[in-house]
C-alpha cells in the first residue's frame, strides 16, 4: 500500500476539483447543473472519505511503499509527443513522424542510430501509405511550404 | 424457418461469397489488432466501395469484419499490454500478466476460444430468436436505461481487489469528465471554457488511444529506462499450434464463465445503445464475483475469457433489433443500414418478407465468420507474436507511438485530438501511479451521457419524482442487480482483510 501521506494529498486534490467543478456547476442553469453538481459532491465526499482512510493508516505499522518511477524517461516521451504536436502542421506529417518516432527510440537508449533511422524512415512511410491512400485521410502536409508558395 | 437457415448457408458457402466473408475476417483480425484503427472505421470506409459489388459479397465482408475485429484487439492487449479495441481493455489486465510469466499461448488461446464460444452464441440467438428479442427490447424506455447505467457503473467496485474506494473514485470522476460538452437537456456549455473543440465533449477515441496507446508506451519506457546494462526482457512467445489449443481439463473450467459472459453479452448487446464496453465490464464483474479466490489482474484465466466472450455476444446479437425493427444496436451495426440501403434494402420487418435470402445471407455469415475466426486468429496471434518478438523493444515502442499518433490525427483530421490522447495518456499513467485504477474511468466516460440522459428524461415522465425507478418492474430489477454488484465485493473485501488480520 502507498505511503499515507500520497493518498492524503490524491484525496485533497480530488476534494479541490470536486469543489470547484461544484462552484462552476452553481453558474449554469438549474437542469445543466444538476448532474454535475449531484456527481462532484458524491466525488467531495469519497475524496473525505480516502483522506480520512489516510489518516487512519498514519500509525499502522506495516510498511507502506513510495512510488516507483523514473520521471525523467517520461517527461522525455511526453515532451516528444509535445513537441510533434506543435510542429507537425508546420513541418508536415512525413518529416514530423519520422522525427519522434526516431526521438523516442533515441530516447528509450537505443544504440545503434543507423537502424533506428531507418526504421523511423519505413514506419514512417508505410503509416502515410496506409492512411492516405488506403484509409484516405489526408495527413498534414508541409505549411510552411504553404507560406512561401504564397 | 429451417429451410430459410439452409437458403442462407448455401449463400455463404459459393465461392465469391465466401471469399468475401474470409476476406472480411482477415481485416477484422488485422484492423482489431491494430490500435487506433477499429470496425467502424474500416466499415464506414469500406461502405461506400461495396456500392459496385455483388450485394451479398459486400455485406458478408461487413460481417466478417465485425465479427472479429474486437477478438482481434484481444492479441496485442494480451503480448504489449495495448488493447486493440476498447472491447479488449478488460482482457490486457489478466492476458498480459499472464502470458508475461510464460503463458501466452494458453493466453491466446483461451481469448480465441472464449470469442468463438461468444460469437457462435450469439449468432445462434440470432438465427433463431431475433423477432421476440427484437419485442422485449422496445419495453426498455429512460428508467431502465437509467438503471442499466447504474448497474453498468456498479461493476468497477468489485474490479480492482486493492481498494474499493479507488475503484468508486475512479468511476465518478469520469461520469464528471462525461459532463464536459453541451448539455443535452438545454443545449448550453458546460466546462468548455470557451472552446469550439469541446462542444461535443471529450472524443472517446482520441481518449482510448491516450489511455492505453500512449500510457502503455510511458510505462513500458519507464522500465526499459532503468534497464542500463543487460538484456531488454523479451515479449512474450507464442508456442506452436497444438499448444494454443485449451485442454479438457481448462475448458470444463472456463465452461460456466462462458455461459454467464455469453449470457450477459447476448442481452445487452439485444438493447439498442446499451454497447459492447457495458456487457464486457458486466461479464467481468460477474467472473470476479463468481471467483472469489481468484486474484484477478495477475493472470486469472476468467479474467481473459469473461471479457472476451462477452464482447463477441453482443456482436451479432446487437444485428437482433436492427433486422427484425430497423433500430441498430449499437453503432457499428448501425452502418449495416447504409451498407443495405445502398444496395436499395432496408431494415426492419420487411427485410425479411422481401430479401429474406439476404437476412439469412447475414445471419448464416455470422455463424460461418465465428467459426473461421478461431483457427484465423490463433493463426494471427502466432504470426504477430513471430513479429513482434524479433523486433526490439525500443524500437516497437517508438513504432506504436507512431501508429498512436497517426490514426488518432486520422480520426478527425483534428490536431486537438492528439492533445487530448496525449492527456489521457498522462492522466492514465498518473492514476495508475497513485493505485487508482484506470479501467473504471473508460466506462465512466462512456456511460455518464447515457445515465444523465435517461436520468432527466425520467424525470421529466415522472414529473420530478424518483419513483419511477422502483414502480417499474424492469428498471427495480436492474437497480436491485445493481445494488448486488456493489455491496457483495465490499463485503468479500472486508472479509478478507478481517480473516488476514485473524491470521
Amino acid at each position: 500500500m502507498l505511503n499515507w501521506k500520497i493518498d492524503f494529498y490524491v484525496g485533497l486534490t480530488f476534494l479541490l476539483i470536486s469543489m470547484t467543478v461544484f462552484a462552476i456547476a452553481l453558474t449554469y442553469p438549474r437542469l445543466a447543473a444538476m448532474f454535475p453538481a449531484v456527481i462532484s459532491l458524491t466525488l467531495s465526499g469519497l475524496s473525505l472519505l480516502l483522506m480520512i482512510s489516510a489518516i487512519r493508516r498514519k500509525n499502522n505499522t506495516a510498511p507502506d511503499s513510495r512510488i516507483d518511477h523514473n520521471i525523467s524517461i517520461v517527461s522525455k516521451i511526453v515532451i516528444g509527443i509535445v513537441v510533434y504536436i506543435l510542429i507537425i502542421k508546420w513541418i508536415g506529417y512525413i518529416l514530423s513522424t519520422f522525427l519522434l518516432i526516431a526521438y523516442t527510440v533515441m530516447a528509450l537508449g537505443y544504440p545503434k542510430i543507423k537502424q533506428l533511422l531507418i526504421v523511423s524512415g519505413i514506419t514512417t512511410i508505410i503509416l502515410f501509405l496506409i492512411f492516405e491512400y488506403l484509409v484516405k485521410t489526408p495527413l498534414p502536409e508541409m505549411g510552411i511550404v504553404e507560406l512561401f508558395n504564397r | 424457418m429451417f429451410e430459410s437457415i439452409f437458403m442462407g448457408f448455401s449463400e455463404v458457402f459459393k465461392i465469391e461469397a465466401f471469399t468475401g466473408l474470409c476476406l472480411g475476417v482477415l481485416l477484422g483480425l488485422i484492423v482489431g489488432a491494430t490500435p487506433g484503427l477499429n470496425d467502424t472505421i474500416t466499415m464506414a470506409v469500406l461502405i461506400p466501395i461495396t456500392f459496385g459489388m455483388d450485394p451479398q459479397v459486400a455485406l458478408l465482408v461487413l460481417v466478417g469484419i465485425y465479427s472479429t475485429a474486437c477478438y482481434g484487439g484481444s492479441i496485442p492487449a494480451i503480448l504489449i499490454n495495448i488493447p486493440g479495441t476498447a472491447s479488449s481493455i478488460l482482457t490486457s489486465l489478466d492476458g498480459y500478466p499472464m502470458a508475461s510469466r510464460g503463458e501466452g499461448s494458453l493466453a491466446v488461446g483461451i481469448a480465441t476460444a472464449s470469442s468463438v464460444f461468444g460469437g457462435l452464441s450469439s449468432s445462434l440467438v440470432l438465427m433463431f430468436f431475433a423477432p421476440f428479442l427484437a419485442q422485449q427490447a422496445l419495453r426498455f424506455g429512460p428508467p431502465e436505461y437509467f438503471s442499466l447505467a447504474v448497474l453498468g457503473m456498479a461493476t468497477v467496485v468489485g474490479l480492482s481487489s486493492k481498494s474499493v474506494l479507488k475503484n468508486i473514485i475512479a468511476g465518478v470522476l469520469a461520469l464528471l469528465i462525461a459532463t464536459i460538452g453541451v448539455s443535452q437537456q438545454l443545449g448550453i456549455p458546460r466546462f468548455c471554457f470557451g472552446s469550439y473543440y469541446l462542444l461535443d465533449g471529450i472524443p472517446l477515441v482520441p481518449a482510448l488511444i491516450g489511455f492505453f496507446g500512449i500510457n502503455a508506451i510511458l510505462e513500458d519506457s519507464e522500465k526499459l529506462g532503468k534497464i542500463i546494462s543487460g538484456p531488454v526482457p523479451v515479449l512474450p512467445k507464442i508456442g506452436k499450434f497444438r499448444e494454443l489449443i485449451l485442454n479438457k481439463k481448462m475448458v470444463k473450467r472456463l465452461l460456466p464463465t462462458w455461459i454467464s459472459s455469453a449470457t450477459i453479452g447476448n442481452i445487452i448487446g439485444v438493447i439498442p445503445g446499451a454497447g459492447m464496453i457495458m456487457a464486457v465490464y458486466m461479464a467481468y464483474g460477474e467472473a470476479v464475483r463468481r471467483n472469489p479466490k481468484e486474484k484477478f489482474g495477475t493472470g486469472v484465466p476468467e479474467g481473459i475469457a469473461a471479457p472476451e466472450t462477452a464482447d463477441n455476444s453482443v456482436v451479432a446479437s446487437s444485428m437482433v433489433p436492427l433486422l427484425s425493427l430497423g433500430v441498430p444496436g449499437n453503432g457499428t451495426s448501425a452502418l449495416f443500414i447504409g451498407a443495405l440501403m445502398i444496395q436499395g434494402m432496408r431494415p426492419g420487418p420487411l427485410l425479411f418478407r422481401d430479401h429474406a435470402d439476404i437476412a439469412y445471407l447475414i445471419i448464416c455469415g455470422f455463424f460461418v465468420a465465428n467459426l473461421l475466426m478461431g483457427p484465423l486468429g490463433l493463426l494471427l496471434g502466432r504470426s504477430l507474436a513471430a513479429i513482434l518478438t524479433k523486433i526490439p523493444r525500443r524500437i516497437l515502442n517508438g513504432v506504436i507511438v507512431g501508429i498512436c499518433v497517426t490514426s488518432c490525427y486520422a480520426i478527425n483530421n483534428s490536431i486537438e485530438d492528439l492533445w487530448v490522447m496525449l492527456a489521457f495518456g498522462v492522466l492514465c499513467y498518473g492514476l495508475k501511479k497513485f493505485d487508482i485504477p484506470h479501467s473504471p474511468v473508460l466506462l465512466g466516460i462512456i456511460l455518464g451521457p447515457m445515465m444523465e440522459n435517461a436520468f432527466m428524461q425520467s424525470m421529466n415522465i415522472s414529473q420530478g419524482s424518483p419513483l419511477i425507478f422502483l414502480d417499474r418492474p424492469l428498471s427495480l430489477i436492474l437497480l436491485i442487480l445493481g445494488v448486488i454488484l456493489a455491496i457483495v465485493p465490499i463485503f468479500t473485501l472486508r472479509k478478507k482483510k478481517y480473516v488476514a488480520k485473524v491470521d
